[in-house]
């Protein structure tokens, strides 16, 4: 498999330059590490070529409310020969994790109408196994939830803060809780892989 | 749709009345929902009963519709029915809770019926024993077993708000919190917004009456404010 490597400044800017060892690879959809108003954030990229032969890295990510999407023009540069070898063993895609615990914090007396709706919506909690969506309370979470009520408090998240985790424990976002089911729903098939 | 005209307000045969007036003063015992549930416009009201739940309201966090027969239990029944949907809601395992087991302290001996705040009340400091525990066949008299009291204290109400307008119980029904009321000698539980009119109750008559067990007890202008109403909310510690 042809490698690249991606690098994405820590703030959005407006195009940044991916190094092809031997060269680029497209239309492969893959993750990557970014940082989304300062939290590092993992999420849904591919790399595109357009008619003119430009190569663009396209990146979705979740900033508040909304799926965003940023572009950069990808620059190759001249690297080494190719592998002599034209057909090496591919290095998988990292796995997106089979199932996910979602977590929400909240001060319940603070609970808004519009968020009722995107806690309680069917097709959210359907993309979870029964009990392991949690709305918790920061004043009275289960002994389990706590660290999660901690992590709110310590990084002042704004409540509601949602959080969903891999069953091992791997945190797959952190933040906002999404505005609506569609954008929640989006964002947790993201990060399972079931977004096409 | 449900429509209220399809339950009339009357008591089938082998049921009975068992909601009594409230005992405590408004505020007394528990936070005035005023001071903790934003009330919503009621130009909202139709808009936001149509996506929570997608139109279902919080019916689709009730796992069991709980049966009194000829128990005048109802405020307990219909306290135990908002735990149950509210831990549902919240994400927790839904445990099917025995009424009987605070009824036999609240209705203080003899089956009369009861209060709701004072059911409320003591769901909140005491809990209610799971079925499995402690079952609905051990009947209202039997004193529950200190094993019974110890597993029901994992099944309390961490809070609940008292509510003094139908302007606040459409509030807290669509912020997610189920509301016990009383009306017309009963006891039951709001679950569902329907119209500026009306909302769709649980009731504990089992899943023979209305449409599965759930459907319009009383109007909101039917309701019987001296009985009261309260919107819950359960811990989130499970």
């Amino acid at each position: 498999m042809s490698r690249f490597c991606a690098m994405l400044m820590a703030s959005l800017l407006p195009s940044a330059v991916c190094m092809a060892a031997d060269g680029i690879r497209t239309d492969v959809v893959f993750k990557v590490p970014f940082a989304v108003d300062g939290q590092l954030t993992i999420n849904r990229a591919e790399i595109t070529v357009d008619d003119a032969g430009r190569t663009t890295l396209t990146v979705h990510y979740v900033k508040g409310q909304d799926i965003e999407v940023v572009r950069y023009r990808v620059i190759r540069q001249d690297g080494p020969e190719p592998d002599p070898d034209p057909s090496p063993e591919p290095e998988p895609d990292p796995d997106p994790p089979a199932e996910l615990w979602g977590i929400v914090v909240e001060e319940s007396g603070e609970r808004t109408a519009q968020q009722a709706i995107v806690l309680a919506d069917p097709e959210v909690r359907a993309l979870f196994r029964s009990s392991r969506f949690r709305i918790v309370d920061q004043d009275e979470a289960a002994a389990d939830m706590r660290s999660y009520v901690r992590r709110a408090k310590d990084e002042g998240m704004k409540l509601p803060a949602l959080f969903l985790v891999a069953p091992e424990g791997t945190v797959h976002y952190e933040g906002d809780l999404p505005a609506t089911p569609a954008v929640m729903s989006t964002l947790i098939r993201t990060i399972l892989g079931k977004v096409p | 749709m449900i429509d209220s005209t399809n339950y009339q307000i009357q008591f089938p045969p082998g049921r009975v009345a068992g909601c009594l007036p409230r005992l405590s003063r408004p505020g007394a015992i528990c936070p005035m929902a005023a001071d903790r549930i934003k009330v919503i416009p009621r130009a909202e009201w139709s808009d936001l009963a149509s996506q929570l739940a997608v139109g279902k309201g919080l019916k689709p966090f009730v796992r069991d519709v709980l049966d009194q027969a000829s128990v005048g239990s109802c405020g307990m029944e219909s306290s135990a029915g908002s735990v149950m949907v509210s831990r549902v809601f919240r994400g927790l395992d839904h445990i099917l809770l025995n009424p009987l087991s605070g009824y036999h302290f609240t209705c203080h001996g003899v089956d009369r019926g009861s209060s709701i705040d004072e059911n409320l009340e003591f769901i909140r400091e005491h809990g209610l024993a799971p079925e499995s525990v402690w079952p609905r066949s051990k009947g209202w008299r039997a004193e529950p077993s200190e094993e019974a009291m110890a597993a029901a204290l994992a099944f309390r109400i961490e809070e609940f708000y008292d509510i003094s307008s139908i302007d606040e119980m459409v509030s807290a029904l669509l912020q997610g919190y189920p509301v016990v009321y009383g009306a017309n000698g009963h006891a039951v539980c709001k679950v569902r917004h329907l119209n500026e009119d009306q909302g769709e109750d649980l009731n504990s008559w089992g899943p023979e009456w209305g449409d599965g067990g759930f459907g319009v007890w009383a109007s909101y202008r039917a309701i019987n404010w001296q009985y009261g109403a309260w919107a819950v909310r359960v811990s989130s510690e499970a």
